[in-house]
């Protein structure tokens, strides 16, 4: 019978119940990813929505990887909720800024493929479904939108993020993961 | 007999025994993603008629198990939403289907259910409670983890109910289909 060993003979232990012995190194799925080069931090620099529910943030996936949304912060300076939505449509801005992207894997050039952009009225959108929502219920307070799994985007799939009051000015920090697990 | 990589690297062994590994863990919430088999579901805006009214109902129509796992609520004014185990067939004043958005954008897949929400609904029974919820302070979300999930099998069913009839509850719940 076979027996696992190292380099110096010593041999890999089986309790009674026929369990192998190890000493684990766990690593969460956005460690691992990390590590990779292939979780990065998306920030919105400050919007805000000219009217009530505008969309003011969009993001499509456009590369051959599928991309996870991870955890989402946000700050705003006055009271709202913030919808995030899946859309469909071609977006159409006023004055749109690209998203800043940064690896957490420091100088790599790993970059995810995608659009997205902000502004203070995205339009041409047309919402497919509803899928997480954050009340900022204090001004220039940090909340994190907890929803464990997050969301995946396959290739050309596409969210909006919509804030119900025109006087919050929204700052954002989300995960994009490149997940080639 | 050795454990090589694909380098020639050979894992190693502990003097006590133990196999040296690195792991890769997933969330149950990030595993059903991969296969589009979580979504999110949305009730909005509800108040009860009177006070502990079931506004929520869900029930199982499908032949695989599904979960709830965590939800977002939010309400116009603080109540308290208990979670309960229910039988019987519900009925409606008006009757609302739950918006249903599965998290893996794009897939078609969603979970066999019937669910409804409503200002008073009526004809069920109460098997058992699960879960509350505190809503404190009016329009701020509050994050409720079951964390082991509630499981529900093919025609099983669930309600909420709420405590304040001034209180317009809006959630948005996560449900996974359950291969397990």
């Amino acid at each position: 019978m076979a027996r696992i060993t190292d380099l110096n003979g010593v041999v890999m232990e089986v309790e009674s119940l026929g369990r192998a012995f190890t000493l684990e190194v766990n690593s969460k799925l956005d460690q691992t990813l990390s590590n990779r080069g292939h979780s990065i931090s998306m920030l919105v620099d400050t919007t805000s929505a000219d009217n009530a529910d505008d969309y003011v943030l969009y993001f499509q996936n456009i590369g051959p990887v599928v991309l996870g949304i991870g955890t989402i912060d946000v700050m705003a300076s006055d009271v709202t909720t913030l919808w995030f939505d899946e859309v469909l449509g071609t977006p159409t801005f006023t004055a749109g800024v690209d998203t800043q992207e940064t690896n957490r894997l420091l100088g790599s050039p790993n970059d995810p493929v995608l659009l997205s952009q902000y502004d203070t009225d995205i339009g041409g959108l047309i919402p497919f479904g509803r899928l997480f929502f954050e009340r900022c219920a204090l001004a220039n307070r940090a909340y994190r939108v907890n929803e464990m799994g997050g969301m995946a985007l396959p290739f050309s799939t596409a969210f909006a993020m919509r804030s119900s009051n025109p006087a919050a000015i929204i700052t954002l920090k989300m995960t994009v993961n490149i997940n080639d697990y | 007999m050795r454990i090589q990589g694909r380098q020639g690297q050979i894992a190693d062994v502990d003097d006590s025994g133990r196999l040296f590994t690195l792991s890769t863990s997933l969330n149950v919430d990030q595993s059903l993603l991969t296969t589009g088999r979580v979504s999110s579901i949305v009730m909005e805006n509800v108040t009860p008629t009177v006070a502990n009214n079931y506004i929520f109902y869900l029930r199982n129509i499908g032949t695989l198990n599904v979960a709830i796992g965590h939800a977002t609520f939010m309400a116009s004014a603080a109540t308290t939403l208990w979670f309960d185990y229910v039988s019987g067939e519900p009925a409606y004043l008006v009757g609302t289907p739950v918006e249903v958005t599965n998290r893996r954008l794009g897939n078609p897949t969603k979970p066999a259910i019937d669910a409804q929400y409503d200002a008073n609904i009526t004809g069920l029974t109460q098997e058992g409670k699960l879960f509350f919820q505190r809503l404190d302070t009016a329009n701020q979300s509050y994050f409720f983890d079951t964390v082991s999930g509630i499981t529900i099998p093919t025609g099983q069913a669930l309600a909420i109910r709420s405590s304040n009839i001034l209180a317009a509850v809006t959630m948005v719940c996560s449900i996974g289909i359950v291969l397990l």
